[in-house]
């Protein structure tokens, strides 16, 4: 027999499987179908059996938990690296900041040297 | 997990890498439930899981916010993962009598399942013959227990492609599952 599918059809299911994931107490009876769901209560009846033999499973705790400590260890040793590798940019940008403090340092020294000549120069004149 | 609430913690891990512990937390377990559901064992689920958090861990400044969520990057990179284990191996996957047996013991209400075991088995196989796409379908909603809404996001469609994927999924897992018991 030809199935008719429609939007219905697609609610029922979802509504089923939502009852389902909500755990026992849940069943197809409680879902209003009429005769003509015939079909459908077999999907219905075959996401029961798919949901008892898809039952969650969890990691060990050992398991768990040694994978969370080595991914620690990356993260701490990623941090470390991020660190050795900001120190020289930091000395970089310190040494660039002190060049740069010193230069104009010697171009002040030196306007100033220029202005006291003119106005030496200027004195002599007068 | 709220969208915005994920987005903080991978900004907080992106500016911080120990801060990728809390990711790490809400992720561990169903990163692991997934791979355990497309391999079997719990051997492969470990070592997957392990290659999935250090993969994203490695990667994850490179990851930026556009649309797809932390959750179905991470996915994606378990599914990559389970695909290239599954390459590696070129064979079609035999079902873990360790996961039939834990899946009975889980079972809460074995009165109610009316299944032998040789059924579950086989559907186990049926599902496992199914499309990636499909099978990862079926391990959110069912195993992980997420909403429709959610699953969305994970797997970039609308509520109701994935309500249309769903009910192809099972028509097509029906077949395959009536077909094989014929065998």
């Amino acid at each position: 027999m030809a199935m008719s599918v429609d939007q219905n059809d697609f609610d029922i299911l979802a509504e089923h499987a939502d009852q389902l994931s909500r755990g026992p107490g849940s069943d197809v009876e409680k879902l209003q179908m009429s005769e003509q769901h015939g079909e459908l209560r077999s999907l219905l009846q075959l996401a029961e059996q798919v949901k008892s033999v898809l039952a969650p499973v969890r990691p060990s705790p050992h398991f768990k938990q040694r994978l969370g400590s080595e991914l620690t260890e990356m993260a701490q040793r990623r941090q470390a690296q991020d660190l050795l590798i900001e120190t020289p940019s930091s000395r970089k940008e310190l040494l660039i900041g002190a060049a740069v403090a010193l230069a104009g340092g010697v171009v002040y020294l030196l306007r100033t040297q220029m202005q006291d000549r003119s106005q030496g120069v200027s004195h002599v004149q007068t | 997990m709220e969208a915005e609430q994920e987005r903080l913690l991978v900004e907080r891990a992106q500016n911080d890498p120990l801060a990728f512990a809390a990711l790490y937390e809400v992720y561990a377990d169903r990163v692991y439930n997934y791979i355990y559901q497309r391999t079997g064992n719990r051997h492969d689920a470990e070592d997957l899981t392990a290659r999935t958090f250090v993969k994203a861990f490695a990667h994850l400044e490179g990851y930026v916010f556009r649309g797809i969520p932390f959750s179905a990057w991470l996915y994606r990179i378990a599914h990559n993962a389970v695909a290239n284990w599954h390459r590696d191996r070129s064979r079609r996957q035999v079902v873990s009598l360790d996961a039939l047996a834990a899946h009975a013991e889980d079972g809460d209400h074995p009165e109610d399942v009316t299944q032998s075991r040789e059924e579950q088995r086989a559907l186990l196989k049926a599902i496992r013959r199914l499309p990636a796409e499909r099978q990862q379908l079926l391990i959110l909603k069912f195993s992980d227990g997420l909403k429709n809404a959610e699953i969305a996001r994970i797997m970039g469609r609308t509520e109701g492609a994935i309500k249309s994927l769903y009910h192809r999924t099972l028509l097509a897992l029906r077949r395959d599952f009536q077909a094989h018991r014929m065998d």
